[in-house]
C-alpha cells in the first residue's frame, strides 16, 4: 500500500516532496503506524493531495509545524502525512487598514517579523514553539493571554479558504473587518483541527503595536493574599490588558501578573494604580513586557490540562486543591476569561489524578468544592478534548451531519469534542 | 395553507390570544423593516418557553409546513418575511431576564429581549451589553444573534457573536441543543458561532448568555465637520491607519445633516458642514485623553473645523442623538427608504463614496450617507415612494450598482443586516459555486428539510449563472 502511495503521489508532485516516514514521536504509541509525508509546494499541490486521498480513500493528516500532536498516531493503518510548510506565502498585507492575507503554512514567528516594520501584529500570541503556524493554531483554535483585550482567536479571522475531504475548495468571510455575507464558516473550521477542511489561506484582523508595555508581578507568599489581591484588580482596574495568576512547579510564590499596553500615559497611571490598590510588604516587580504567552515552565515531557472555568470557580477549584499536588504543578489562570492551564510531570498526574485510558472526570476528585460542572478544555498528554459535560445526542448528530457532508468519506482527522 | 387542525393544536397549546389567525391582523406581519418583500404568514404565534417552541417546530414538522422566526421585525434584508408561508413564530413575548451574574459577567436572557433593555438592567452593576444597533430600542437579543448585528461602538468591542458565548436552540426538528458555554473560553467544535449571523434559517435560539463589559470610566464624543465627506473619509482611514481604534467612528453626510437638523432629532451639527465625523473614546482617562490629542491632531490635518468634544452624558447624548435618529428623520423625506449596507476596505472609503454619489445622480435618485465609518461599513440611504414602480425599478438598480462597486474594491454584501430575500441573487457575484455549495452543506446539517424559514440566503443554482452573466454585460 505504502509504495502504491509513493508512485501515485510521486506522479503528482514528483519524488523529492514524497517521503516514506515512521511516526516516532516519543510518546506512548505501541505501533507508530507507517505513513507517506507530502510536501505540496503550492495550493494547488495540497488541493490535488486531497483529491488523490479522496479517490484512495486514504487518510490525510495535516500538519504545520508539527507542534501539535497528531490525530492519528495511535492508529495502526497508513495515513498521509500532508505538510502545509511550503504554503507561506504573504499573500497580502493591507497595513492602512489592518488585515492581512496569507498562506496557511506560514509560521506565526515569521509573520510576526514581517509585520513588525509596520508597526503592526498579530491579535493573539504563538504558545507552541517557533515552528507554529498560522493554519495549525486556527486548527487547534486555543486562546491564550491576550484574549481579554483582542477578543477570542475566532474572532480575528475575517476569511479563509478550505479544501473540504472531497478536494473542493470553499472560501468564506472575505477581507473586510464587517461581515454577514452568507454562514461564518470560518467559526467550524477554526478549533475542528482539520475535521472539515484543511485551511488553504486566511485573512486576519491585525492590531496596532501599543506605544508602550510593561509588565508587573506581586508575589505571595500565601494563595489566599494573591487570590484577593487578584479579586481586587479585577473588580477595580478594569483596563488591564490582562491579569493573571501563576505558580511555578516547585517554587513557593504565587503570583500576580499584570500586563498594561496602550498609550504611555496610561500604562503610567495604570502602574500606579496597580501599585496602590494590591498593598503590602510583599515582593513586586516592573519588567518589559514579552510577547509570548505567560507560561509555566515547559518541558516536553511534562503534560498540560486546560480548563475553562468561570473567573468565580478559580479560587474555590485553588482553595480545594491537595497542597502538595499544587507544589507540584505550575498553574496560570487568567482571571477574566476563567483559562486555567496546569503542567506536571505524569508522574504527579498518575499520582494525583488518575491513569491516562481514564481521564475523564479527572478533576472532580481534586475538586469537591466546586459544585456544578466545567469544562475540561484539553489534556495535551492524550491529545483529544474532553468535554465535561457531554455534548447531547441532537448535537452530536448535527457534527456528524457536517462531518459527511464535508467529508464524505472521512479522509480528514475525526472531529474534537465539542 | 397551513391545516386547520394545526392551527387548533396552536390555539389550544397557547391559548387564541398567542395565536394570530385573522387576516387583518396578519397584515402587519408580511415583512419587516425591508418593505420591498411581502407574504403573509398563516398564522403567527407567540410562544414563552423554549417547551412551547419546541411543540410548535414539533407541529409545523408534522404538518410539513414551514415556519420563521420573528424578533421585532425590524430586520433590513426580508430575514423575517415567511417566503413561503406559513408560520411565523415571534419571539416578543419570550422576553425575561433570566440571571445577571455580576462577579462573572454574564447574563441569560430570552431571545425576545429588547438590546437596550439589558443594558439598562445591568447598568446598576456598573456593566453594560455592548452591542448597540441603532435600533437597539426596539430590536430583540434573539434577532441581533440572527443577524450578528452590528452598531456604532462594535468597532471596538465587537459585533454580536462576539458577545453572545452560549444559546440554548431548537433545531429544526424540535430537538434542543446548547451550544457553546459561558465556561470554556476554548471549547473545540463553534456551533454557536456558526449559529450567529445564520439569519434564523439553522435554529431557533431560545435562550442567550450575553457577556457584558464594565462601564469605562471616561467617555469622551467628538464632532468633526468637515467641507466635504470625502475629506471626513479620508479622516477615517488616516485614523484607521494611525493604529488608533476608537469606541465609535461614525459618519453622516451634507443631506443626512440636512434631514437630521430640520427634525426633532436636531442635534446641532454646523449647517455649513458637508459631512461630520463622530468619533467616541473611552476607557482609563488617561487612555481617553492621549488618544482625543491624537485624533484631534488627524481631524485638523484633514481639514475639520470647530471640533466639539462632549465629556458629560447630557452633552454626549445631544450629539449621538442626531446620529442615532438619523434614520428616523430620513423617513420623513419620502413613504420609503431603503438602506444598503455594503462593506469596503477602510482605505477604500474615499473613493467609493463619490462613486457611489455618481450613481445616484445618474438615476435621478436623493442619496444620503449616514455609515459605520471606522468599519468601512457604508449605509447609503435612498429615500424613494415605493407606490410608483419607476422609483422602485430605479432604487433596485441603484443597490445592484452600489453593490457592484462595492464589491470592486474589495468589500462585501453586507456587514450588519443581512442577505436575507434582499441580496440573495447578489451572492453569486462574491462567491464561486463550491462556496455556495459549503454553505449549502452547513444549512442542510442543521435544516435538512429546509422548513424553517426557507428561500434565503443562498440563490438557487438558476441563479447563479444568470447573475454573472448579467453582471458581465456593460452596465
Ligand atoms: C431604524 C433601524 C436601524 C437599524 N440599525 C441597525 C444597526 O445599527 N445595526 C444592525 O446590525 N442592524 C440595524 N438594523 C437592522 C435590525 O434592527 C437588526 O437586524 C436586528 O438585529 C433585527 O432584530 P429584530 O428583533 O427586529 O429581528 P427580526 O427583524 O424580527 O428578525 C431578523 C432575523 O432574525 C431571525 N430571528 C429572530 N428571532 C430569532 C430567534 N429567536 N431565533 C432564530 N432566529 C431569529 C429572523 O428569522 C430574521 O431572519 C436597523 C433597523 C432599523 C429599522
Amino acid at each position: 500500500m505504502i509504495e502504491s502511495l509513493l508512485r501515485r503521489f510521486g506522479a503528482l508532485l514528483g519524488d523529492k516532496s514524497v517521503k516514506p516516514v515512521l511516526v516516532d514521536d516519543g510518546e506512548t504509541a505501541p505501533h507508530p503506524p507507517p505513513c507517506v509525508h507530502l510536501l505540496p509546494r503550492s495550493q494547488d499541490e495540497l488541493v490535488a493531495c486531497v483529491r488523490l486521498a479522496f479517490e484512495e480513500r486514504v487518510r490525510v493528516q495535516p500538519v504545520g509545524g508539527n507542534s501539535a500532536p497528531s490525530a492519528f498516531r495511535r492508529d495502526p493503518d497508513p495515513y498521509l502525512l500532508l505538510s502545509t510548510e511550503f504554503l507561506d506565502r504573504v499573500i497580502e498585507h493591507a497595513a492602512e487598514d489592518l488585515t492581512v492575507t496569507v498562506e496557511a503554512g506560514l509560521a506565526i514567528d515569521e509573520l510576526s517579523d514581517q509585520l513588525r516594520p509596520a508597526g503592526q501584529k498579530l491579535p493573539f500570541v504563538n504558545s507552541r514553539g517557533p515552528r507554529s503556524t498560522i493554519g495549525g493554531h486556527l486548527a487547534v483554535g486555543q486562546d491564550g493571554p491576550t484574549a481579554k483585550a483582542y477578543g477570542r482567536l475566532r474572532d480575528q479571522i475575517l476569511g479563509m479558504t478550505v479544501v473540504h475531504g472531497d478536494g473542493r475548495v470553499a472560501r468564506t468571510g472575505g477581507r473586510v473587518v464587517k461581515n454577514v455575507t452568507g454562514f461564518d464558516l470560518a467559526k467550524l473550521y477554526v478549533g475542528s483541527r482539520g475535521a472539515f477542511g484543511i485551511v488553504l489561506q486566511t485573512t486576519l484582523r491585525l492590531r496596532a503595536e501599543e506605544r508602550a508595555a510593561c509588565r508587573i508581578e506581586f508575589d505571595f507568599a500565601d494563595l489566599k493574599d494573591a487570590l484577593l489581591a487578584g479579586a481586587t484588580l479585577r473588580a477595580r482596574a478594569p483596563d488591564l490588558f490582562s491579569l493573571q495568576l501563576a505558580h511555578a512547579a516547585g517554587k513557593s510564590p504565587w503570583r500576580i501578573q499584570v500586563r498594561l499596553r496602550g498609550e504611555e500615559a496610561l500604562v503610567e497611571a495604570l502602574g500606579e494604580e496597580c501599585f496602590a490598590l494590591v498593598r503590602g510588604d510583599d515582593d513586586r516587580r516592573i519588567l518589559p513586557d514579552q510577547t509570548g504567552a505567560v507560561a509555566p515552565t515547559e518541558s516536553t515531557q511534562w503534560r498540560e490540562l486546560r480548563a475553562g472555568i468561570r473567573p468565580s470557580e478559580i479560587a474555590p477549584l485553588l482553595n480545594s486543591l491537595d497542597s502538595e499536588f499544587l507544589s507540584r504543578v505550575s498553574f496560570v489562570a487568567d482571571l477574566e476569561t476563567g483559562l486555567v492551564r496546569m503542567q506536571s510531570d505524569p508522574e504527579t498526574w498518575d499520582h494525583y489524578l488518575i491513569p491516562a485510558s481514564s481521564f475523564t472526570g479527572a478533576l472532580a476528585p481534586l475538586t469537591p468544592a466546586l459544585t456544578g460542572d466545567f469544562d475540561l478544555i484539553e489534556a495535551h498528554a492524550w491529545n483529544v478534548l474532553f468535554p465535561w459535560t457531554a455534548p447531547t445526542r441532537a448535537a452530536e448528530a448535527v457534527v456528524s451531519r457536517l462531518k459527511s457532508n464535508f467529508d464524505p468519506s472521512a479522509v480528514l482527522p475525526k472531529p474534537p469534542a465539542y | 395553507m397551513v391545516p386547520p387542525t394545526l392551527l387548533h393544536d396552536f390555539e389550544r397549546l397557547l391559548g387564541p390570544d398567542r395565536c394570530l389567525t385573522d387576516p387583518g391582523v396578519l397584515l402587519a406581519y408580511e415583512c419587516d423593516g425591508l418593505t420591498h418583500f411581502k407574504v403573509r404568514p398563516s398564522a403567527v404565534v407567540f410562544p414563552t418557553t423554549t417547551a412551547e417552541v419546541q411543540a410548535i417546530v414539533r407541529a409545523c414538522v408534522k404538518a410539513e409546513i414551514p415556519f420563521t422566526p420573528r424578533g421585532a421585525g425590524t430586520g433590513l434584508s426580508g430575514g423575517a418575511v415567511p417566503a413561503q408561508g406559513g408560520v411565523l413564530i415571534e419571539f416578543a413575548r419570550m422576553n425575561r431576564i433570566l440571571l445577571v451574574d455580576a462577579e462573572n459577567r454574564v447574563a441569560v436572557v430570552q431571545p425576545g429581549v429588547v438590546n437596550a433593555r439589558l443594558s439598562e438592567t445591568v447598568r446598576p452593576l456598573g456593566l453594560a451589553y455592548a452591542p448597540d444597533p441603532s435600533s437597539q430600542t426596539v430590536c430583540t437579543l434573539g434577532g441581533n444573534a440572527a443577524e450578528n448585528s452590528g452598531g456604532p461602538h462594535c468597532l471596538k468591542y465587537g459585533a454580536t457573536t462576539n458577545h453572545l458565548v452560549a444559546l440554548e436552540v431548537v433545531l429544526p426538528d424540535g430537538d434542543v441543543v446548547r451550544l457553546g458555554s459561558e465556561r470554556a473560553f476554548d471549547n473545540g467544535i463553534d456551533l454557536r458561532g456558526l449559529l450567529i449571523g445564520s439569519e434564523g434559517t439553522l435554529g431557533l435560539v431560545t435562550e442567550i448568555t450575553c457577556r457584558l463589559v464594565p462601564i469605562p470610566a471616561r467617555i469622551e464624543t467628538l464632532l468633526a465637520p468637515f467641507a466635504t465627506i470625502v475629506d471626513a473619509c479620508r479622516a477615517v482611514s488616516a485614523i484607521i491607519a494611525a493604529g488608533i481604534l476608537p469606541a465609535a467612528l461614525e459618519a453622516l453626510d451634507e443631506r443626512t445633516i440636512k434631514a437630521v437638523e430640520s427634525s426633532v432629532y436636531r442635534a446641532g451639527y454646523p449647517a455649513n458642514a458637508g459631512g461630520v465625523l463622530l468619533v467616541e473614546l473611552d476607557g482609563h482617562p488617561a487612555e481617553v485623553d492621549a488618544q482625543s490629542a491624537r485624533i484631534r491632531e488627524i481631524l485638523l490635518e484633514h481639514g475639520a473645523f470647530n471640533i466639539e468634544a462632549a465629556n458629560d452624558p447630557v452633552h454626549r447624548a445631544k450629539l449621538w442623538k442626531g446620529r442615532k435618529g438619523a434614520f428616523g428623520a430620513m423617513g420623513r423625506l419620502a413613504p420609503d427608504l431603503y438602506v444598503q449596507d455594503a462593506v469596503v476596505p477602510r482605505s477604500k472609503l474615499p473613493e467609493v463614496l463619490p462613486a457611489i454619489g455618481r450613481i445616484c445622480d445618474e438615476l435621478g435618485l436623493p442619496l444620503a450617507n449616514v455609515f459605520h465609518a471606522g468599519e468601512g461599513n457604508l449605509h447609503p440611504n435612498i429615500s424613494y415612494d415605493g407606490r410608483d414602480p419607476d422609483q422602485v425599478a430605479r432604487v433596485v438598480e441603484a443597490g445592484r450598482r452600489i453593490m457592484m462597486v462595492c464589491l470592486e474594491a474589495g468589500g462585501t454584501l453586507s456587514g450588519e443586516h443581512g442577505i436575507g430575500l434582499e441580496k440573495q441573487e447578489f451572492m453569486p457575484l462574491l462567491f464561486q459555486d463550491d462556496d455556495l455549495q459549503s454553505m449549502r452543506l452547513a444549512r442542510a446539517a442543521f435544516n435538512p428539510q429546509e422548513l424553517l424559514n426557507p428561500g434565503k440566503i443562498l440563490p438557487t443554482p438558476r441563479a447563479c449563472v444568470e447573475v454573472r452573466s448579467a453582471a458581465r454585460k456593460p452596465a
